[in-house]
Protein backbone atom coordinates (compact mmCIF):
# COMPACT_ATOMS: atom_id res chain seq x y z
CA UNK A 1 0.00 0.00 0.00
CA UNK A 2 2.73 2.44 0.88
CA UNK A 3 4.85 1.98 -2.15
CA UNK A 4 4.32 5.29 -3.79
CA UNK A 5 5.53 8.38 -1.95
CA UNK A 6 3.02 10.49 -3.80
CA UNK A 7 0.08 8.46 -2.65
CA UNK A 8 -2.66 10.22 -0.79
CA UNK A 9 -2.18 7.99 2.21
CA UNK A 10 1.51 8.83 2.48
CA UNK A 11 0.76 12.53 2.21
CA UNK A 12 -1.74 12.23 5.02
CA UNK A 13 0.73 10.27 7.07
CA UNK A 14 3.27 13.07 6.97
CA UNK A 15 1.47 15.00 9.70
CA UNK A 16 2.40 16.95 11.80
CA UNK A 17 5.06 18.45 9.58
CA UNK A 18 3.50 18.37 6.19
CA UNK A 19 4.05 19.63 3.59
CA UNK A 20 7.29 17.86 2.93
CA UNK A 21 8.86 14.54 3.77
CA UNK A 22 9.01 14.90 7.54
CA UNK A 23 9.71 11.27 8.22
CA UNK A 24 13.17 9.92 7.71
CA UNK A 25 15.50 7.17 8.82
CA UNK A 26 17.56 9.75 10.69
CA UNK A 27 14.55 11.10 12.58
CA UNK A 28 13.41 7.57 13.39
CA UNK A 29 16.92 6.68 14.54
CA UNK A 30 17.28 9.78 16.71
CA UNK A 31 13.93 9.11 18.32
CA UNK A 32 14.90 5.46 18.68
CA UNK A 33 18.13 6.33 20.48
CA UNK A 34 16.30 8.66 22.88
CA UNK A 35 13.56 6.11 23.43
CA UNK A 36 16.07 3.29 23.90
CA UNK A 37 17.92 5.34 26.51
CA UNK A 38 14.65 6.14 28.29
CA UNK A 39 13.59 2.50 28.27
CA UNK A 40 17.03 1.51 29.53
CA UNK A 41 16.73 3.87 32.48
CA UNK A 42 13.21 2.67 33.23
CA UNK A 43 14.22 -0.99 32.94
CA UNK A 44 17.26 -0.74 35.22
CA UNK A 45 15.50 1.32 37.87
CA UNK A 46 12.37 -0.83 37.60
CA UNK A 47 14.23 -4.13 37.99
CA UNK A 48 16.11 -2.60 40.92
CA UNK A 49 12.81 -1.70 42.57
CA UNK A 50 11.55 -5.23 41.94
CA UNK A 51 14.67 -6.76 43.48
CA UNK A 52 14.38 -4.54 46.56
CA UNK A 53 10.78 -5.66 47.05
CA UNK A 54 11.38 -9.33 46.19
CA UNK A 55 15.05 -9.89 47.04
CA UNK A 56 16.61 -13.13 45.83
CA UNK A 57 19.33 -14.69 47.99
CA UNK A 58 22.18 -13.05 46.12
CA UNK A 59 20.75 -9.54 46.28
CA UNK A 60 22.05 -7.02 48.78
CA UNK A 61 20.64 -3.53 49.21
CA UNK A 62 22.26 -0.99 51.51
CA UNK A 63 20.48 1.32 53.95
CA UNK A 64 22.54 4.31 52.83
CA UNK A 65 22.41 6.71 51.11
CA UNK A 66 19.01 7.20 52.67
CA UNK A 67 17.53 8.85 49.56
CA UNK A 68 18.89 6.48 46.93
CA UNK A 69 15.61 4.65 46.31
CA UNK A 70 13.80 7.96 46.26
CA UNK A 71 16.14 9.00 43.46
CA UNK A 72 16.00 5.78 41.44
CA UNK A 73 12.22 5.45 41.62
CA UNK A 74 11.66 9.15 41.02
CA UNK A 75 13.88 8.79 37.95
CA UNK A 76 11.94 5.69 36.86
CA UNK A 77 8.58 7.44 36.91
CA UNK A 78 9.82 10.78 35.57
CA UNK A 79 11.57 9.05 32.68
CA UNK A 80 8.54 6.88 32.02
CA UNK A 81 6.29 9.93 31.82
CA UNK A 82 8.75 11.77 29.57
CA UNK A 83 8.59 8.71 27.31
CA UNK A 84 4.97 9.50 26.39
CA UNK A 85 5.79 11.97 23.58
CA UNK A 86 8.95 10.09 22.61
CA UNK A 87 7.09 6.85 22.07
CA UNK A 88 4.25 8.64 20.30
CA UNK A 89 6.64 10.32 17.88
CA UNK A 90 8.63 7.16 17.26
CA UNK A 91 5.52 5.17 16.42
CA UNK A 92 4.27 8.02 14.24
CA UNK A 93 7.59 8.08 12.39
CA UNK A 94 7.33 4.40 11.41
CA UNK A 95 3.56 4.23 11.00
CA UNK A 96 3.66 3.90 7.18
CA UNK A 97 5.63 0.67 7.57
CA UNK A 98 2.54 -0.85 9.10
CA UNK A 99 1.01 -0.80 5.63
CA UNK A 100 3.91 -2.37 3.74
CA UNK A 101 2.61 -4.61 1.00
CA UNK A 102 2.82 -7.54 0.89
CA UNK A 103 2.67 -7.64 4.69
CA UNK A 104 4.85 -10.74 4.89
CA UNK A 105 7.59 -11.73 2.46
CA UNK A 106 8.83 -14.86 4.11
CA UNK A 107 9.48 -16.57 7.41
CA UNK A 108 12.32 -14.24 8.45
CA UNK A 109 10.30 -11.16 7.56
CA UNK A 110 7.29 -12.51 9.44
CA UNK A 111 9.46 -13.12 12.52
CA UNK A 112 10.88 -9.62 12.29
CA UNK A 113 7.42 -8.08 12.01
CA UNK A 114 6.19 -10.18 14.93
CA UNK A 115 9.08 -8.95 17.08
CA UNK A 116 8.28 -5.35 16.10
CA UNK A 117 4.62 -5.93 17.03
CA UNK A 118 5.77 -7.34 20.39
CA UNK A 119 7.99 -4.32 20.90
CA UNK A 120 5.25 -1.82 20.07
CA UNK A 121 2.64 -3.62 22.18
CA UNK A 122 5.03 -3.99 25.13
CA UNK A 123 6.18 -0.37 24.92
CA UNK A 124 2.58 0.89 24.81
CA UNK A 125 1.65 -1.50 27.64
CA UNK A 126 4.44 -0.15 29.84
CA UNK A 127 3.76 3.51 29.21
CA UNK A 128 -0.04 3.27 29.41
CA UNK A 129 -0.09 1.05 32.51
CA UNK A 130 2.55 3.24 34.15
CA UNK A 131 0.50 6.38 33.53
CA UNK A 132 -2.65 4.66 34.84
CA UNK A 133 -0.76 3.53 37.93
CA UNK A 134 0.47 7.02 38.77
CA UNK A 135 -3.17 8.15 38.49
CA UNK A 136 -4.42 5.24 40.66
CA UNK A 137 -6.73 4.31 37.80
CA UNK A 138 -6.77 0.53 37.98
CA UNK A 139 -10.18 -0.29 36.49
CA UNK A 140 -8.92 -0.52 32.88
CA UNK A 141 -6.14 -2.94 33.89
CA UNK A 142 -7.36 -6.55 34.23
CA UNK A 143 -4.24 -7.64 36.13
CA UNK A 144 -2.10 -6.77 39.12
CA UNK A 145 -0.08 -3.81 37.92
CA UNK A 146 3.25 -4.51 39.59
CA UNK A 147 3.82 -8.05 38.32
CA UNK A 148 2.44 -7.36 34.85
CA UNK A 149 4.58 -4.22 34.52
CA UNK A 150 7.59 -6.29 35.55
CA UNK A 151 7.12 -9.12 33.06
CA UNK A 152 6.20 -6.87 30.16
CA UNK A 153 9.31 -4.81 30.89
CA UNK A 154 11.34 -7.93 30.09
CA UNK A 155 9.28 -8.44 26.94
CA UNK A 156 9.91 -4.84 25.88
CA UNK A 157 13.64 -5.09 26.50
CA UNK A 158 13.92 -8.43 24.73
CA UNK A 159 12.03 -7.10 21.72
CA UNK A 160 14.15 -3.94 21.84
CA UNK A 161 17.39 -5.94 21.76
CA UNK A 162 16.08 -7.92 18.79
CA UNK A 163 15.00 -4.72 17.05
CA UNK A 164 18.40 -3.14 17.61
CA UNK A 165 20.05 -6.26 16.24
CA UNK A 166 17.97 -6.06 13.08
CA UNK A 167 18.17 -2.29 12.63
CA UNK A 168 21.72 -1.60 13.84
CA UNK A 169 23.35 -0.95 10.45
CA UNK A 170 20.41 1.15 9.37
CA UNK A 171 20.41 3.26 12.52
CA UNK A 172 24.19 3.61 12.48
CA UNK A 173 24.18 4.83 8.91
CA UNK A 174 21.27 7.18 9.46
CA UNK A 175 22.89 8.71 12.53
CA UNK A 176 26.23 9.14 10.74
CA UNK A 177 24.61 10.76 7.76
CA UNK A 178 25.02 14.35 8.87
CA UNK A 179 28.78 13.97 8.95
CA UNK A 180 29.11 12.56 5.46
CA UNK A 181 30.33 14.91 2.79
CA UNK A 182 28.43 15.50 -0.43
CA UNK A 183 30.74 13.31 -2.58
CA UNK A 184 30.39 10.53 -0.04
CA UNK A 185 26.65 10.89 -0.21
CA UNK A 186 26.77 10.60 -3.94
CA UNK A 187 28.78 7.41 -3.57
CA UNK A 188 26.22 6.18 -1.05
CA UNK A 189 23.54 6.92 -3.62
CA UNK A 190 25.51 4.89 -6.17
CA UNK A 191 25.77 2.01 -3.72
CA UNK A 192 22.06 2.10 -3.13
CA UNK A 193 21.50 2.03 -6.86
CA UNK A 194 23.87 -0.90 -7.18
CA UNK A 195 21.88 -2.70 -4.55
CA UNK A 196 18.79 -1.86 -6.48
CA UNK A 197 20.15 -3.20 -9.72
CA UNK A 198 21.93 -6.12 -8.21
CA UNK A 199 18.87 -8.26 -8.05
CA UNK A 200 17.07 -10.06 -5.33
CA UNK A 201 19.94 -10.41 -2.89
CA UNK A 202 20.89 -6.74 -2.92
CA UNK A 203 17.27 -5.78 -2.64
CA UNK A 204 16.93 -8.09 0.30
CA UNK A 205 19.95 -6.52 1.98
CA UNK A 206 18.61 -3.04 1.49
CA UNK A 207 15.32 -4.15 2.90
CA UNK A 208 16.81 -5.98 5.87
CA UNK A 209 19.14 -3.18 6.75
CA UNK A 210 16.14 -1.05 6.33
CA UNK A 211 18.11 1.98 5.48
CA UNK A 212 20.37 1.88 2.58
CA UNK A 213 17.39 3.22 0.78
CA UNK A 214 16.18 5.71 3.32
CA UNK A 215 19.66 6.82 4.23
CA UNK A 216 20.60 7.85 0.76
CA UNK A 217 17.24 9.43 0.19
CA UNK A 218 17.69 11.39 3.37
CA UNK A 219 21.18 12.48 2.52
CA UNK A 220 20.08 13.66 -0.83
CA UNK A 221 17.09 15.51 0.52
CA UNK A 222 18.93 17.24 3.31
CA UNK A 223 21.99 18.20 1.38
CA UNK A 224 20.26 18.88 -1.89
CA UNK A 225 22.28 16.49 -4.00
CA UNK A 226 19.27 15.58 -5.99
CA UNK A 227 19.72 11.89 -5.39
CA UNK A 228 16.53 11.36 -3.47
CA UNK A 229 14.43 10.03 -6.25
CA UNK A 230 17.07 7.71 -7.60
CA UNK A 231 17.69 6.26 -4.19
CA UNK A 232 13.99 5.81 -3.65
CA UNK A 233 13.76 4.17 -7.00
CA UNK A 234 16.66 1.90 -6.10
CA UNK A 235 14.75 0.73 -3.08
CA UNK A 236 11.75 -0.13 -5.15
CA UNK A 237 13.89 -1.98 -7.61
CA UNK A 238 15.70 -3.74 -4.84
CA UNK A 239 12.37 -4.99 -3.61
CA UNK A 240 11.32 -6.11 -7.01
CA UNK A 241 14.73 -7.51 -7.85
CA UNK A 242 14.75 -5.69 -11.16
CA UNK A 243 17.23 -3.60 -13.03
CA UNK A 244 16.55 0.10 -12.96
CA UNK A 245 19.07 2.21 -14.76
CA UNK A 246 16.64 2.99 -17.53
CA UNK A 247 14.72 5.29 -15.26
CA UNK A 248 17.64 6.91 -13.50
CA UNK A 249 18.13 9.76 -15.91
CA UNK A 250 14.50 10.69 -15.80
CA UNK A 251 14.47 10.57 -12.04
CA UNK A 252 17.62 12.63 -11.72
CA UNK A 253 15.89 15.42 -13.63
CA UNK A 254 13.83 15.87 -10.59
CA UNK A 255 16.92 16.77 -8.59
CA UNK A 256 15.96 20.39 -8.10
CA UNK A 257 12.55 19.32 -6.91
CA UNK A 258 14.19 16.93 -4.45
CA UNK A 259 16.46 19.74 -3.29
CA UNK A 260 13.52 21.97 -2.43
CA UNK A 261 11.73 19.12 -0.73
CA UNK A 262 14.93 18.34 1.14
CA UNK A 263 15.06 21.81 2.67
CA UNK A 264 11.46 21.57 3.76
CA UNK A 265 12.04 18.08 5.04
CA UNK A 266 15.00 19.11 7.19
CA UNK A 267 13.00 21.98 8.68
CA UNK A 268 10.01 19.72 9.22
CA UNK A 269 12.11 17.09 10.97
CA UNK A 270 13.69 19.71 13.21
CA UNK A 271 10.18 20.86 14.09
CA UNK A 272 9.23 17.32 15.05
CA UNK A 273 12.30 16.93 17.26
CA UNK A 274 11.75 20.33 18.89
CA UNK A 275 8.06 19.58 19.50
CA UNK A 276 8.84 16.18 21.02
CA UNK A 277 11.62 17.65 23.16
CA UNK A 278 9.37 20.46 24.38
CA UNK A 279 6.54 18.00 25.10
CA UNK A 280 8.87 15.70 27.07
CA UNK A 281 10.20 18.68 29.00
CA UNK A 282 6.73 20.02 29.74
CA UNK A 283 5.45 16.63 30.93
CA UNK A 284 8.51 16.27 33.16
CA UNK A 285 8.26 19.72 34.68
CA UNK A 286 4.51 19.32 35.10
CA UNK A 287 4.87 16.14 37.15
CA UNK A 288 8.33 15.89 38.70
CA UNK A 289 7.37 18.18 41.58
CA UNK A 290 5.86 15.09 43.17
CA UNK A 291 9.37 14.13 44.19
CA UNK A 292 11.47 17.25 43.53
CA UNK A 293 9.89 19.56 46.08
CA UNK A 294 11.28 22.89 44.74
CA UNK A 295 9.40 22.29 41.48
CA UNK A 296 6.04 21.60 43.07
CA UNK A 297 4.77 25.11 42.32
CA UNK A 298 5.06 24.53 38.57
CA UNK A 299 4.16 20.84 38.63
CA UNK A 300 0.48 21.35 37.93
CA UNK A 301 0.00 17.68 37.05
CA UNK A 302 1.88 16.20 40.00
CA UNK A 303 -0.18 13.21 41.20
CA UNK A 304 1.03 13.90 44.76
CA UNK A 305 2.49 17.00 46.31
CA UNK A 306 4.78 17.38 49.28
CA UNK A 307 2.49 18.79 51.97
CA UNK A 308 -0.60 16.85 50.83
CA UNK A 309 -2.40 14.58 53.27
CA UNK A 310 -2.83 14.31 57.03
CA UNK A 311 0.06 15.85 58.98
CA UNK A 312 1.35 17.25 55.69
CA UNK A 313 2.28 13.87 54.27
CA UNK A 314 0.55 11.96 51.48
CA UNK A 315 -1.12 8.62 52.16
CA UNK A 316 -1.73 5.81 49.72
CA UNK A 317 -3.72 3.45 51.92
CA UNK A 318 -5.81 4.83 54.73
CA UNK A 319 -6.56 3.01 58.00
CA UNK A 320 -10.18 2.68 56.93
CA UNK A 321 -9.25 1.22 53.55
CA UNK A 322 -6.91 -1.25 55.24
CA UNK A 323 -9.66 -2.19 57.72
CA UNK A 324 -7.48 -1.56 60.75
CA UNK A 325 -8.95 1.59 62.24
CA UNK A 326 -10.65 -0.11 65.16
CA UNK A 327 -7.71 -2.33 66.02
CA UNK A 328 -5.25 0.55 65.69
CA UNK A 329 -7.19 2.78 68.10
CA UNK A 330 -7.86 -0.04 70.62
CA UNK A 331 -6.31 0.86 74.02
CA UNK A 332 -5.48 -2.83 74.46
CA UNK A 333 -3.00 -2.59 71.56
CA UNK A 334 0.28 -4.43 72.17
CA UNK A 335 3.33 -4.68 69.94
CA UNK A 336 4.69 -8.20 70.09
CA UNK A 337 8.41 -8.79 69.54
CA UNK A 338 9.17 -12.47 69.11
CA UNK A 339 12.06 -14.72 68.14
CA UNK A 340 14.60 -17.24 69.34
CA UNK A 341 12.05 -18.77 71.71
CA UNK A 342 11.14 -15.50 73.44
CA UNK A 343 8.23 -13.09 73.13
CA UNK A 344 7.76 -9.59 74.52
CA UNK A 345 4.47 -7.63 74.44
CA UNK A 346 4.76 -3.85 74.65
CA UNK A 347 2.02 -1.29 75.21
CA UNK A 348 2.26 2.21 73.77
CA UNK A 349 3.41 3.41 77.21
CA UNK A 350 6.14 0.74 77.23
CA UNK A 351 7.30 1.88 73.81
CA UNK A 352 7.27 5.54 74.86
CA UNK A 353 9.40 4.66 77.90
CA UNK A 354 12.18 3.19 75.72
CA UNK A 355 14.99 5.40 74.34
CA UNK A 356 13.50 7.64 71.68
CA UNK A 357 15.28 8.63 68.48
CA UNK A 358 14.47 10.90 65.57
CA UNK A 359 15.24 10.54 61.89
CA UNK A 360 14.53 12.74 58.91
CA UNK A 361 13.58 10.28 56.19
CA UNK A 362 11.51 10.26 53.02
CA UNK A 363 8.52 8.14 52.23
CA UNK A 364 9.46 7.16 48.68
CA UNK A 365 6.52 5.59 46.92
CA UNK A 366 6.91 3.13 44.05
CA UNK A 367 4.57 5.44 42.11
CA UNK A 368 7.31 8.05 42.03
CA UNK A 369 6.18 10.56 44.64
CA UNK A 370 8.12 11.16 47.80
CA UNK A 371 8.05 13.44 50.80
CA UNK A 372 10.41 13.97 53.68
CA UNK A 373 9.30 13.98 57.31
CA UNK A 374 10.77 13.87 60.77
CA UNK A 375 9.95 10.61 62.51
CA UNK A 376 10.48 9.74 66.18
CA UNK A 377 10.27 6.40 67.94
CA UNK A 378 12.23 3.36 69.00
CA UNK A 379 15.11 1.90 67.02
CA UNK A 380 14.17 -1.44 65.52
CA UNK A 381 17.47 -2.93 66.62
CA UNK A 382 16.70 -1.90 70.24
CA UNK A 383 13.42 -3.80 70.02
CA UNK A 384 15.17 -6.82 68.53
CA UNK A 385 17.71 -6.52 71.32
CA UNK A 386 14.93 -7.15 73.87
CA UNK A 387 15.16 -10.79 72.84
CA UNK A 388 18.65 -10.96 74.27
CA UNK A 389 20.43 -11.70 71.00
CA UNK A 390 22.94 -9.73 68.98
CA UNK A 391 21.28 -8.39 65.83
CA UNK A 392 24.25 -9.38 63.65
CA UNK A 393 23.18 -11.96 61.08
CA UNK A 394 19.48 -11.63 61.79
CA UNK A 395 16.49 -10.13 59.99
CA UNK A 396 13.09 -9.01 61.17
CA UNK A 397 9.69 -9.58 59.66
CA UNK A 398 7.42 -6.65 60.50
CA UNK A 399 3.73 -7.55 60.37
CA UNK A 400 0.78 -5.16 60.26
CA UNK A 401 -2.58 -5.25 61.98
CA UNK A 402 -4.03 -5.76 58.49
CA UNK A 403 -5.72 -9.12 58.13
CA UNK A 404 -4.74 -9.42 54.48
CA UNK A 405 -3.10 -7.59 51.64
CA UNK A 406 0.09 -7.87 49.61
CA UNK A 407 1.88 -5.36 51.81
CA UNK A 408 0.74 -6.43 55.26
CA UNK A 409 4.28 -7.45 56.15
CA UNK A 410 7.85 -6.74 55.11
CA UNK A 411 11.25 -8.15 55.90
CA UNK A 412 13.94 -5.84 57.24
CA UNK A 413 17.32 -7.27 56.25
CA UNK A 414 20.60 -6.85 58.11
CA UNK A 415 21.81 -3.53 56.70
CA UNK A 416 18.52 -1.84 57.55
CA UNK A 417 17.96 -3.64 60.86
CA UNK A 418 21.29 -2.43 62.17
CA UNK A 419 20.88 1.14 60.88
CA UNK A 420 20.53 3.91 63.50
CA UNK A 421 17.73 5.48 61.50
CA UNK A 422 15.51 2.42 61.20
CA UNK A 423 12.70 3.14 63.62
CA UNK A 424 9.39 1.84 64.82
CA UNK A 425 8.00 5.36 64.66
CA UNK A 426 5.42 6.59 67.13
CA UNK A 427 5.44 10.24 66.15
CA UNK A 428 5.44 12.28 62.95
CA UNK A 429 6.86 15.72 63.53
CA UNK A 430 5.69 16.75 66.98
CA UNK A 431 2.49 14.73 66.97
CA UNK A 432 1.50 11.13 67.46
CA UNK A 433 1.09 9.37 64.16
CA UNK A 434 -2.20 9.92 62.39
CA UNK A 435 -4.17 6.70 62.00
CA UNK A 436 -3.60 6.92 58.24
CA UNK A 437 0.15 7.12 58.78
CA UNK A 438 0.23 3.94 60.82
CA UNK A 439 -0.82 4.77 64.41
CA UNK A 440 0.05 3.41 66.89
CA UNK A 441 3.40 2.38 65.40
CA UNK A 442 4.93 2.06 61.96
CA UNK A 443 8.20 1.08 60.38
CA UNK A 444 10.33 3.78 58.82
CA UNK A 445 13.76 2.97 57.41
CA UNK A 446 16.21 4.70 55.07
CA UNK A 447 16.52 3.79 51.39
CA UNK A 448 13.42 1.65 51.14
CA UNK A 449 10.21 1.74 49.06
CA UNK A 450 7.11 3.12 50.77
CA UNK A 451 5.27 -0.20 50.37
CA UNK A 452 7.89 -1.79 52.65
CA UNK A 453 7.46 0.85 55.38
CA UNK A 454 4.84 -1.27 57.13
CA UNK A 455 2.10 0.65 58.94
CA UNK A 456 0.04 -0.33 62.00
CA UNK A 457 2.75 -2.68 63.22
CA UNK A 458 1.43 -5.51 65.38
CA UNK A 459 4.30 -7.97 65.46
CA UNK A 460 8.03 -8.10 64.85
CA UNK A 461 9.45 -11.57 64.28
CA UNK A 462 13.22 -11.72 64.57
CA UNK A 463 15.05 -14.65 62.99
CA UNK A 464 18.34 -15.68 61.47
CA UNK A 465 18.87 -14.09 58.06
CA UNK A 466 17.84 -16.47 55.26
CA UNK B 1 27.14 -8.53 17.20
CA UNK B 2 23.75 -8.34 15.48
CA UNK B 3 23.15 -12.05 15.81
CA UNK B 4 24.12 -11.87 19.46
CA UNK B 5 21.59 -9.09 20.02
CA UNK B 6 18.85 -11.00 18.21
CA UNK B 7 19.56 -14.22 20.13
CA UNK B 8 19.80 -12.40 23.47
CA UNK B 9 16.60 -10.49 22.73
CA UNK B 10 14.77 -13.68 21.80
CA UNK B 11 15.89 -15.36 25.02
CA UNK B 12 14.81 -12.37 27.11
CA UNK B 13 11.43 -12.35 25.36
CA UNK B 14 11.05 -16.06 26.08
CA UNK B 15 11.82 -15.39 29.77
CA UNK B 16 9.16 -12.67 29.79
CA UNK B 17 6.55 -14.87 28.12
CA UNK B 18 7.21 -17.75 30.53
CA UNK B 19 7.00 -15.39 33.51
CA UNK B 20 3.83 -13.70 32.30
CA UNK B 21 2.25 -17.06 31.46
CA UNK B 22 2.59 -18.06 35.11
CA UNK B 23 0.77 -14.94 36.27
CA UNK B 24 -2.79 -15.68 37.39
CA UNK B 25 -3.95 -12.69 35.32
CA UNK B 26 -2.18 -13.82 32.14
CA UNK B 27 -5.31 -13.50 30.05
CA UNK B 28 -5.81 -9.92 31.26
CA UNK B 29 -2.20 -9.11 30.38
CA UNK B 30 -2.64 -10.56 26.89
CA UNK B 31 -5.89 -8.67 26.34
CA UNK B 32 -4.34 -5.40 27.48
CA UNK B 33 -1.30 -5.93 25.24
CA UNK B 34 -3.53 -6.50 22.22
CA UNK B 35 -5.89 -3.67 23.18
CA UNK B 36 -3.22 -0.97 23.47
CA UNK B 37 -1.68 -2.07 20.17
CA UNK B 38 -4.95 -2.09 18.25
CA UNK B 39 -6.33 1.07 19.84
CA UNK B 40 -3.12 2.94 19.16
CA UNK B 41 -2.67 1.86 15.54
CA UNK B 42 -6.30 1.77 14.47
CA UNK B 43 -7.80 4.62 16.47
CA UNK B 44 -5.42 6.92 18.31
CA UNK B 45 -2.85 7.53 15.60
CA UNK B 46 -5.41 7.99 12.79
CA UNK B 47 -7.18 10.57 14.99
CA UNK B 48 -3.88 12.34 15.59
CA UNK B 49 -3.18 12.36 11.85
CA UNK B 50 -6.65 13.68 11.19
CA UNK B 51 -5.98 16.48 13.67
CA UNK B 52 -2.80 17.30 11.81
CA UNK B 53 -4.65 17.33 8.52
CA UNK B 54 -7.17 19.76 10.01
CA UNK B 55 -4.35 22.06 11.05
CA UNK B 56 -3.01 22.01 7.49
CA UNK B 57 -6.46 22.71 6.09
CA UNK B 58 -7.68 25.44 8.39
CA UNK B 59 -4.65 27.14 9.93
CA UNK B 60 -2.76 29.72 7.83
CA UNK B 61 0.79 28.61 6.91
CA UNK B 62 2.40 31.12 9.26
CA UNK B 63 0.52 29.73 12.22
CA UNK B 64 1.04 26.05 11.50
CA UNK B 65 4.36 25.47 13.31
CA UNK B 66 2.86 26.98 16.46
CA UNK B 67 -0.35 25.00 16.07
CA UNK B 68 1.59 21.77 15.58
CA UNK B 69 3.82 22.42 18.57
CA UNK B 70 0.78 23.14 20.72
CA UNK B 71 -0.90 20.04 19.35
CA UNK B 72 2.05 17.77 20.16
CA UNK B 73 2.51 19.24 23.64
CA UNK B 74 -1.24 19.18 24.31
CA UNK B 75 -1.50 15.57 23.22
CA UNK B 76 1.38 14.42 25.41
CA UNK B 77 0.03 16.35 28.37
CA UNK B 78 -3.47 14.98 27.78
CA UNK B 79 -2.22 11.39 27.84
CA UNK B 80 -0.85 12.05 31.33
CA UNK B 81 -3.59 14.38 32.56
CA UNK B 82 -6.76 12.60 31.47
CA UNK B 83 -6.18 9.50 33.66
CA UNK B 84 -5.41 11.85 36.56
CA UNK B 85 -8.56 13.85 35.92
CA UNK B 86 -10.85 10.83 35.82
CA UNK B 87 -9.01 8.88 38.51
CA UNK B 88 -9.59 9.02 42.27
CA UNK B 89 -6.74 11.41 43.11
CA UNK B 90 -7.91 14.93 43.91
CA UNK B 91 -6.44 17.80 41.97
CA UNK B 92 -7.32 20.41 39.35
CA UNK B 93 -5.72 18.46 36.52
CA UNK B 94 -7.91 19.85 33.72
CA UNK B 95 -7.10 23.39 34.80
CA UNK B 96 -3.46 22.37 34.94
CA UNK B 97 -3.66 21.09 31.38
CA UNK B 98 -5.26 24.32 30.19
CA UNK B 99 -2.59 26.33 31.99
CA UNK B 100 0.15 24.33 30.28
CA UNK B 101 -1.40 24.96 26.87
CA UNK B 102 -1.72 28.69 27.54
CA UNK B 103 1.88 28.87 28.73
CA UNK B 104 3.06 26.85 25.70
CA UNK B 105 1.30 29.17 23.24
CA UNK B 106 2.41 32.30 25.10
CA UNK B 107 5.96 30.98 25.39
CA UNK B 108 6.17 30.26 21.71
CA UNK B 109 4.83 33.69 20.81
CA UNK B 110 7.30 35.27 23.21
CA UNK B 111 10.21 33.40 21.62
CA UNK B 112 9.01 34.42 18.15
CA UNK B 113 8.85 38.10 19.15
CA UNK B 114 12.24 37.92 20.81
CA UNK B 115 13.73 36.36 17.66
CA UNK B 116 12.02 38.95 15.45
CA UNK B 117 13.41 41.69 17.66
CA UNK B 118 16.90 40.24 17.41
CA UNK B 119 16.64 39.99 13.65
CA UNK B 120 15.39 43.56 13.50
CA UNK B 121 18.31 44.83 15.55
CA UNK B 122 20.76 42.83 13.44
CA UNK B 123 19.41 44.34 10.21
CA UNK B 124 18.87 47.80 11.64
Amino acid sequence: MVRDDDSRLTRILTWPTSPGPSRSARLTSLLGVALGAAFGVCFVTGVLSHLIQHPPGWFWWPSRPAGLYRFTQGLHVATGLATVPLLGAKLWSVYPRLFIWPPVRGVAHAAERASVAALVAAALFQVVSGVLNTAHLYAPMPFFFTTAHYWIAWLAVGALLTHIGVQLPAARTALRRRHISAPQQERAGEEARDKGTGGERAGEEARDEGTGDERTAEEARDEGTGGQRTAEEAREKGRAGEGGKDEESEESKEGSEGEAAGGKGAVARRQVLVAVGVAAGVVTVATVGQTVAPLVAVSVLAPRRPGDGPQGLAVNRTAAAAGVREAALDPAYRLVVAGFGREVALSLADLAAMPQHSAVLPIACVEGWSATATWSGVRLRDLAGLLGRDVAGVEAEVVSLQASGRYRSSVVAGPHLGDDRTLIALRLGREALDADHGFPARLIAPNRPGVLQTKWVARISVRRAR
Amino acid sequence: MRRLLVVAGTLVMAYAVIGAARDPHRLGILVFLAAVLVLHDALFLPLVLAGGALIDRFVPPAGRPGARLTGVVGLAVAVVAVPLAIGPLPGPYLWGTLLILVVTVAGRKGIERWRAGRRGRAHG
